[in-house]
């Protein structure tokens, strides 16, 4: 990626189709960050502007440079950094929802302050002119005193070149006169030895200081940069409250006073019902929108398994006859085994997996870029709460059907810690889409394919059973976690309700195609190291037996291992092949698959690769001839895939977020306890009940 | 009366904001002044969170939260 002389950055409330504007400046030329336990707290894109490159720096949604949550606070420390001319941007975009001007307009007079060249982008102008709403841009610019105002509709791609060439006359400003809002004099006597401070510790511009000055005196610091002593600061207060301006709300206070002035009412009458409101009739009345919810997640599950059928088995195909096909090609040897029986068999055990996690997360942006998502968490606010949860935990919870880390990264919009950390805690018991490879290779091979209840499959249903059981496991150790942690602060729930939009699909495929990427590659490296090491395990040493190889992997350094945990796994009706996949899965749950594609790829006698569900049926005991896998160790394997903490980024992001090592260990602990005892209750139970 | 007193599709104008300073200055960021003008959309079941128009957007609040405002009726 070229080196970029300028920046820029892009900040503006949630929902504001920030990240839609972002897509299309940068179009797929994107760094791609916000995963596993990289340090990045942004996303940079490149993007052509007039010919010259320059970086697009897009930061987390926010109503104020105040934060509220961890994920605000990321972009009031960046700007506080700004502020004292570290990394600053060149320019700001502001991106402004057209229909919510004024209340998006805060954030912005925020912004303004830096004095440099701030851009606001007009969003969704497409949306304002359907509800007639009348925005006069040169008047806007001029009042505000920002550097312009351009309509853009980030959906319609409408107005992308002029804001284009606004940003790179903007670049070449450099600096701006920032606003001159109307201050009452006793206010600004109040707070003058604040800004007084601000401009002789920083160096800052008068208004610079004087808005860090109203910030402190109004939330008693400020995020990135200093603040001053407190014997300044109580000085401050009481001269505030002396002159009736009560400390708490000085900044909203004077913002919105200067907004209300400058901006020219663009407001809906009250009365007026939103489509959005009309379609939430249906989607969250009272008991019909929670069923319409358990509906959707049905849907989604059986789709999962009925859609991906075929194309999985084509992959299934062409990885097998490419396999064959490679090991007629090449010379019988040590090599081409490594190839066919450790590479090909255990990568592609998994890419076999990849149309169902496509369409898991397919179906959970569908549903958030349609504003589907907030809504969950109103109708499930009341549940969560019994439970010691939030609201917002919904969401976090829910993306971790598709993986945990990118739902604890959206565990930051929550406010309060306790809450946030219960979240964090049990979020990793929420299927993910790595279980799934697991679930499905069990399900496939030993659940019968049959209807019942006359319209259910059992397979699916039986794959609906484990996210439930996970779900519901979670949500009463919330209970159990949240009743242990001590917390004084009240939690407050103040959301926004975006109007439902039709999904942009090509924003959807890009995220679809993005964790597609990442699920191929980052699991694609672990896999493949670890099944070249499996391969060289399970392959010697080799023995001289004259009685076929049949011999080499069960005295196998792979077999070894796992005889050794055989014992203590042997309760929940696991063999030693099972055992070794548990230890070669610690890193990532995915693993197991391939691992045991691997065993069975080498143990094969013909150097053909067989499917792997049907190696497993075949499998038998060598002493008592009876089949290793059965419909009950299928299942206690399942179950205890649903709890088991097998995944290295996932404790990796958990220190990250909760700055401890305590967590992550903590985790670990209760969830390999959990897998063992549930997995324990389900094998020796469903022995006793007479299953097998 | 308060926000939470207002019946479904009623329109109140904000009169005071109470509660801790951190939670009233989040919601002077979110729109919610004195003056402004605001309409009860809907309240979830079982105590649950309540909906409301405020400054051509919705905003979602739970029921404890909404008794801190004190809203008017004659607007």
């Amino acid at each position: 990626m070229s080196k970029a002389k300028h920046s820029i950055a892009l900040l503006g409330n949630p929902n504001s189709g920030k990240t839609a504007l972002f897509n299309i400046l940068t179009g797929l030329n994107q760094k791609v960050s916000n995963y596993p336990g990289v340090t990045v707290e942004q996303t940079i894109g490149m993007a052509q502007i007039e010919n010259s490159p320059v970086a697009i720096i897009d930061l987390p949604g926010t109503y104020s440079l105040v934060p509220e949550s961890h994920d605000e606070a990321i972009v009031a420390e960046e700007f506080g950094k700004w502020a004292k001319g570290e990394n600053t941007p060149d320019c700001i975009i502001s991106v402004v929802d057209s229909t919510n001007v004024m209340r998006n307009l805060y954030l912005t007079t925020q912004l303004m302050d830096l004095g440099i060249p701030v851009v606001i982008a007009l969003n969704m102008i497409d949306l304002a002119r359907e509800k007639s709403l009348e925005i006069n841009c040169e008047k806007l610019k001029n009042d505000l005193g920002v550097f312009s105002v351009i309509p853009v509709s980030a959906r319609l791609k409408e107005g992308v070149n002029d804001l284009k060439k606004s940003i790179s006359q903007a670049i070449r400003r450099k600096s701006e006169t920032p606003p001159n809002f109307p201050i009452p004099a006793p206010v600004q006597n109040a707070i003058l030895p604040l800004q007084n401070w601000y401009e002789d510790t920083f160096q800052f511009s008068e208004f610079l200081s004087r808005s860090f000055a109203i910030r402190s005196a109004t939330v008693g610091s400020t995020n990135g940069i200093g603040s001053p002593d407190s014997p300044l600061m109580d000085a401050c207060k009481m001269d505030l409250k002396m002159i009736g301006f009560p400390h708490e709300t000085l900044e909203p206070t004077l913002r919105y006073h200067w907004l209300d002035q400058v901006v020219p009412k663009a407001e809906i009458p009250i009365e007026k019902r939103s489509r959005s409101e009309k379609m939430d009739e249906v989607l969250t009345h009272p008991w019909g929108g929670p069923l319409i919810f358990v509906g959707l997640l049905t849907f989604i599950f059986q789709a999962i398994f009925s859609w991906a059928g075929i194309p999985m088995n084509m992959i299934d195909n062409s990885i097998a006859r490419f396999g064959n096909w490679v090991a007629h090609q090449l010379p019988p040897g040590l090599l081409t085994d490594l190839l066919v029986e450790g590479i090909i068999g255990g990568a592609g055990a998994i890419l076999i997996f990849l149309p169902q996690i496509l369409i898991l997360i397919f179906f959970m942006t569908l549903l958030e870029d349609f504003g589907y998502m907030a809504r969950v968490a109103i109708m499930m606010d009341k549940a969560m709460t019994k439970v010691g949860l939030h609201g917002r935990s919904v969401l976090p919870l829910m993306s971790g059907y598709a993986c945990a880390i990118p739902g604890i990264m959206a565990t930051r919009t929550i406010e309060s810690w306790k809450e946030r950390l219960v979240t964090i805690l049990v979020l990793p018991l929420m299927s993910c889409s790595a279980r799934l490879p697991i679930y499905a290779l069990m399900i496939g091979a030993f659940i019968p394919n049959q209807t019942v209840f006359g319209y259910f499959g059992l397979q699916g249903l039986t794959m609906v059973l484990m996210y439930f059981l996970g779900t519901v496991t979670a949500l009463i150790l919330s209970l159990v976690f949240s009743s242990w942690i001590k917390t004084e602060k009240k939690s407050s729930f103040i959301m926004e309700l975006p109007p439902y939009r039709i999904p942009l699909m090509r924003s959807v495929f890009r995220q679809v195609y993005t964790r597609g990427k990442l699920f191929v590659t980052d699991a694609g490296k672990i896999i493949m190291a670890i099944s070249i090491v499996l391969w060289f395990l399970a392959s010697f040493p080799k023995v001289d037996s004259g009685n076929g190889q049949e011999q080499t992997i069960h005295s196998s350094y792979a077999a070894k291992i796992g005889k050794t945990i055989e014992p203590m796994i042997a309760p929940l009706g696991f063999d030693w092949k099972i055992g070794l996949g548990l230890v070669t899965s610690f890193a990532a749950r995915e693993v197991m698959v391939s691992t045991l594609a691997t065993i069975y790829n080498v143990e094969n006698v013909k150097d053909e690769v067989v499917s792997l569900s049907d190696a497993m049926k075949r499998d038998k005991d060598p002493l008592t001839g009876q089949n290793i896998f059965t419909p009950l160790v299928a299942l206690s394997l399942m179950v205890f895939y649903v709890y088991a903490a097998q995944c290295m980024a996932t404790f990796a992001i958990v220190k990250r977020e909760t700055n401890s090592w305590k967590w992550p260990v903590f985790m670990v602990v209760y969830m390999t306890g959990l897998a063992y005892f549930g997995s324990l209750i389900v094998y020796q139970g469903g022995l006793m009940m007479g299953f097998s | 009366m308060t926000l939470l007193d207002l019946a479904t599709s009623q329109v109140g104008q904000i009169t005071a904001l109470h509660g801790d300073p951190g939670f009233r200055s989040r919601l002077m960021e979110m729109g919610f002044h004195k003056g402004i003008k605001v309409r009860m959309i809907q309240k979830m079941p079982f105590n649950g969170p309540v909906k409301i128009r405020v400054r051509n957007g919705m905003i979602s609040l739970r029921q404890s939260d909404a008794t801190n405002i004190s809203v008017r009726l004659d607007v």
